[in-house]
């Protein structure tokens, strides 16, 4: 044993285990061991040792100058020590754990044996924030003796029951303080908590006291939270909504209260000491509001359903949700102490990201449920548009029928008109079973017919029947129907689209558009956002096409080329409120409203492009020139192009048989060509003849139809189209006239009238030169048949012409002299140099 | 056909000629006269046009029926068509151009050539607000009207200055001839329809029947 202690390794080791006593008791073993090894530096090393695992740190010497400023006062405070030495050297550490001892060790003594009564004296027994900060710090002293094992596990078990002991008290004390309102003191065992490393207990503790009142989340019935189908008047007033909004509010606000009460609760309890605000804020969001929002969901989908409507739809009430609830829970929050100055913005960003989710799922439902309301609308029209048209032609039939029937023209009871009505629209237009009832009578029918007609007798004839045969008047009948119907078909032209409609579904669009906007400050959704509002505008020119304009136009088409003025104008038969206007291509002046109405809506898409889409960048016009959209709205806009053109090709090809009609019908042969003037015989005016005037007033019915309606290249290219074929109709007219010497007078003058219609009132310049050339081929005629050779020479010179017409077409031209026969030798010598009988001989 | 196509809204229908370079003011003069219109920019003529302005000398309604023609137009054929039936004619002249006044003799004797031996003629100085720039003394156009029988008058379509008296004091003439020549007519036809006589019933005004003799008589005057 003694000479164990001759190693001073061992000696050391062995007092690096003891505790404080016994490693003084070693001390002073002896006086040899004492100098030899447990002194000086070895000494120093167990103190600071101690010191070390206590936390205190160890600087070199000459950094410690500022130590000796410590109020020697305080050293004797168990609470503050550990405050005043942080640090030491080797040289004080003797000294300075002698300190730390003196505090602590009556509590260290008392634990090692147990004996816990009265453990703290008596200054601190009332104040359990100090015992607190002692136990704490006791227990970092306890690891001084980490050395001695024994000692430590000893204090260190003593001091965990102790401690709880303590904590349960305090805990005990929270909530009888609670319960009698004390919140002050509840705050100050909530600090004790919190210093003793017990945040979670501070947490249970406050969340206990903050638990949601089951009450609270029981929603209002679905007819109070929902809104049924909103009466016009009513949807201007408050907006679209489908929840009602009072008793949202009613519903929100108790939930919104004790969410500031639980605020204003953490601020007392916690301060800004420790953050529990927030996190209780998320619990609530994502405890409480989500299931309200599922809740409200699912019972609006289960309201819809029961109102026959799509259960699929439900989340067009999530807007409102979203908003209502950032209103309730963000914007009317009070402020928050414990959770500091961003408490706003957190939370606003915590609703956010527990929302989105749903306002995901929102917008991937809402461009379908937008494309069904956007569809049903136009279906709907449609629907009402044909029933409209099916009633009308019943009316028509009733109508030509009780002309036929002497019987039933008085007698035009209701339930009579019904009963036909119901049954016309399933045989019509062949109305087979109608026509057997029919009376034959030629007298009632032929008197309708007088002064219907005033010219071409001889189409007519088909229709007149001058038996009574029935199968005859079965005929006409079925004709007359037909007929009347394509000439009230075409009064329907133009509410073929409804802009009333397109104007509805426009705005429906804009306000879908700024629904889905709205969302906008969720940054990482602007993606969807733009990307859902582009496809909002793609269902509306898709829509829009498919289901409106193009079926319109087609069908504004198709009657355009069904339609034959002259068979309309020969109805002997006709419906009261039909009446073929004069002078007027009536598909035409329809069609042209419909290319107004067309050219409106493609205005009002523009300008909702230009003035939300592109303000908003959902769209950037340069960066997304090759867009789908882009090109979309491009496609349309030339569709519609495309059926302007198609239709407005069809009216001139009508109005250019209408003009030839004229021509072939009013033009009298002796119009160009008259008898020669006899004594009595008074002299002729010389102005327009009658069917040249006729013409000009047709042409001048239809060729400003335009103006307005759609832009100036789209009017002059009409016009231009107009006038060329217009030309082109003169000249086969003058291919079948006979123009005499004293009759050119009036071709000229007609030809001048044209002229002066085409260059002072069309005002198309690339067509009058034809008119100038023609105005040169009017002076054909007028040359005197004595002239027959310089009338050859004129016929050579082209350029007399203005380069319009070749050699033969003037050479046919003047062929239509009433005198060809004499001059031809004369001119054809001129022209050929020499005639053609001339040719004969040789 | 319907009788306002040969209704007798006139006594009398006159067919006047309005003859002379282009550019002159034929067409602006027709305008001012028929319309009252005048068109700074107007283009020029094509072929022939046609307008009309009824008159009332001594209780007679006279319809002044005026061909337009086309300056330009070198045909022959085609001005003699123009010249055909016309009873009066007026040759027009630009006083600020010398050589449309120079013209004048070249549309006088194609005049002649074509039209009625007894046709009235009248030379006008149009433009004559062109003071400033005027080229052709009124005496010596005075001179040249007095040596061809022809009336002569200065005027402005411009500014409608002595439009009217330049029309007025020719139909006035043409008149004055035409009652001279029906008094003849009526004399040397007295077996012809009574009805031929009133202007009323049928006014187909033509000198032609009696130009043979007026050649004649008068065959001396002119050339």
């Amino acid at each position: 044993m003694d000479s164990l202690l001759k190693v001073p390794e061992i000696v050391i080791n062995i007092a690096s285990f003891l505790s404080t006593t016994d490693y003084l008791n070693f001390q002073q073993i002896n006086k040899r061991v004492y100098n030899s090894v447990v002194n000086g530096d070895n000494d120093s090393r167990y103190w600071s040792l101690k010191l070390t695992r206590m936390g205190l740190k160890r600087v070199p010497s000459h950094e410690m100058e500022d130590n000796k400023l410590v109020d020697e006062n305080n050293d004797e405070d168990p609470i503050c020590i550990f405050e005043l030495y942080k640090s030491f050297t080797s040289q004080d550490s003797k000294e300075i754990f002698k300190k730390f001892y003196h505090c602590y060790n009556s509590f260290a003594k008392k634990l090692y044996n147990n004996n816990l009564v009265n453990f703290f004296p008596a200054s601190y027994s009332s104040d359990p924030l100090k015992q607190i900060k002692i136990l704490n710090l006791i227990k970092r002293y306890n690891l001084s003796n980490r050395n001695d094992t024994e000692t430590f596990t000893k204090i260190d078990t003593s001091f965990n029951i102790i401690r709880d002991i303590f904590i349960n008290s305090v805990l005990k004390e929270m909530e009888l303080n609670y319960q009698s309102n004390n919140l002050v003191t509840v705050a100050h065992f909530i600090k004790v908590l919190l210093i003793s490393n017990e945040e979670s207990n501070a947490i249970e503790f406050f969340k206990s006291k903050a638990d949601l009142p089951p009450s609270l989340t029981v929603l209002s019935s679905d007819d109070e939270l929902f809104l049924k189908e909103q009466s016009q008047e009513e949807e201007n007033e408050r907006g679209t909504g489908v929840l009602n909004p009072e008793s949202l509010d009613k519903f929100l606000n108790p939930l919104r209260d004790f969410l500031n009460e639980k605020i204003k609760l953490a601020d007392i309890l916690f301060q800004s000491e420790f953050p529990v605000i927030l996190q209780f804020v998320e619990s609530f969001i994502q405890d409480v509001l989500l299931d309200i929002l599922n809740n409200i969901l699912s019972n609006y989908s289960a309201f819809l359903k029961s109102n026959d409507k799509d259960s699929k739809a439900n989340y067009e009430c999530l807007p409102e949700l979203y908003f209502t609830f950032v209103k309730k829970f963000n914007t009317e929050l009070n402020d928050s102490v414990n959770a500091g100055p961003t408490f706003q913005k957190v939370v606003y960003e915590l609703l956010n990201l527990y929302m989105e989710p749903f306002v995901v799922n929102y917008m991937n439902q809402t461009t379908r449920v937008f494309e069904a309301l956007i569809n049903s609308q136009l279906v709907n029209y449609d629907i009402k548009f044909q029933d409209k048209e099916r009633e009308q032609n019943a009316k028509i039939y009733n109508s030509l029928k009780d002309q036929t029937d002497p019987t039933n023209t008085s007698n035009n009871d209701s339930s009579n008109n019904h009963s036909i009505t119901t049954e016309i629209s399933v045989t019509a237009p062949e109305a087979d079973s109608k026509q057997k009832t029919l009376p034959r009578s030629a007298h009632s029918t032929n008197s309708i017919s007088d002064d219907k007609l005033d010219f071409l007798s001889s189409f007519t004839k088909i229709f007149k029947f001058s038996n009574n045969e029935n199968q005859k008047l079965k005929q006409q009948l079925q004709l007359a129907y037909n007929l009347n119907l394509i000439s009230n078909n075409l009064q329907n032209i133009k509410s073929l689209i409804s802009l009333d409609l397109c104007y509805k579904i426009l705005h429906e669009t804009s306000e879908k558009t700024d629904e889905i906007y709205k969302f906008h400050t969720m940054e990482n959704l602007l993606p969807l956002i733009k990307l859902r509002c582009q496809e909002i505008f793609k269902i509306l020119i898709t829509q829009l096409s498919n289901n409106h304009v193009k079926p319109a136009f087609e069908k504004a088409i198709m009657l355009l080329q069904k339609y034959n003025p002259n068979e309309i104008k020969q109805i002997e038969i006709k419906f009261d409120s039909l009446s073929a206007a004069d002078g007027q291509v009536e598909p035409l002046v329809q069609f042209t409203e419909l290319i107004n109405i067309g050219d409106i809506i493609l205005q009002m898409i523009s300008i909702f492009y230009k003035n939300e889409l592109i303000p908003k960048k959902i769209i950037d016009k340069n960066k997304d020139f090759l867009n789908d959209v882009i090109q979309l709205k491009k496609n349309f806009e030339t569709s519609i192009d495309d059926f302007v053109a198609e239709g407005l090709n069809i009216g001139i090809n009508k109005l250019m048989d209408e003009i030839s009609f004229i021509f072939k019908t009013q033009q009298l042969p002796d119009d160009y060509n008259p008898p020669p003037p006899s004594e009595n015989s008074p002299m002729r005016d010389i102005k327009p003849t009658k069917c040249a005037v006729r013409v000009v007033e047709l042409l001048s019915n239809h060729c400003f139809l335009l103006t307005g309606a759609t832009d100036k290249g789209t009017i002059d290219v009409y016009q231009q189209e107009i006038g060329e074929r217009f030309f082109n109709e003169i000249v086969k007219h003058l291919r079948k006239s006979f123009i005499s010497t004293e009759g050119a007078i009036w071709l000229i003058c007609d030809i001048n009238y044209f002229y002066d219609f085409i260059a002072n009132k069309l005002k198309q310049k690339n067509v009058v030169p034809y008119f100038v050339g023609l105005k040169s081929i009017g002076q054909l005629y007028i040359i005197s048949g004595k002239d027959s050779k310089e009338l050859g020479k004129l016929i050579s010179d082209l350029g007399k012409f203005n380069g319009i017409f070749t050699q033969e077409e003037i050479y046919e031209f003047v062929q239509r002299r009433s005198d060809w026969v004499r001059v031809r030798k004369d001119v054809e010598k001129v022209m050929y140099g020499l005639g053609l009988r001339d040719c004969c001989i040789m | 056909m319907s009788s306002e196509d040969y209704g007798y809204d006139y006594d009398l229908l006159f067919k006047i000629v309005l003859i002379g370079d282009s550019g002159v003011g034929k067409s602006n003069l027709l305008s001012r006269f028929t319309k009252n219109e005048f068109n700074m920019d107007s283009k020029s003529t094509i072929g022939v046009e046609f307008a009309t302005r009824t008159l009332e000398i001594d209780g007679k309604r006279i319809k002044a029926q005026i061909w337009d023609t086309a300056g330009q137009e070198r045909y022959r054929a085609i001005t003699s068509a123009y010249y055909r039936g016309a009873v009066g004619a007026l040759i027009v002249y630009d006083i600020s151009k010398s050589s449309s006044y120079e013209n004048c003799n070249h549309w006088l004797s194609e005049l002649r050539e074509n039209a009625d031996d007894n046709v009235a003629v009248g030379l006008i100085g149009n433009k004559s607000d062109l003071a400033h720039l005027r080229a052709v003394p009124t005496e010596e156009s005075k001179t040249f009207a007095l040596e061809n029988q022809l009336l002569f008058t200065e005027t402005s379509a411009l500014n409608s200055e002595n439009v009217d008296k330049a029309f007025e004091e020719l139909i006035n003439t043409i008149y004055q001839k035409v009652s001279k020549h029906q008094m003849d007519l009526g004399d040397s036809a007295a077996n012809g329809n009574a009805n031929g006589m009133s202007a009323l019933n049928g006014p187909t005004i033509s000198l032609t029947p009696t130009a043979n003799e007026n050649k004649k008589g008068n065959g001396n005057n002119c050339c």
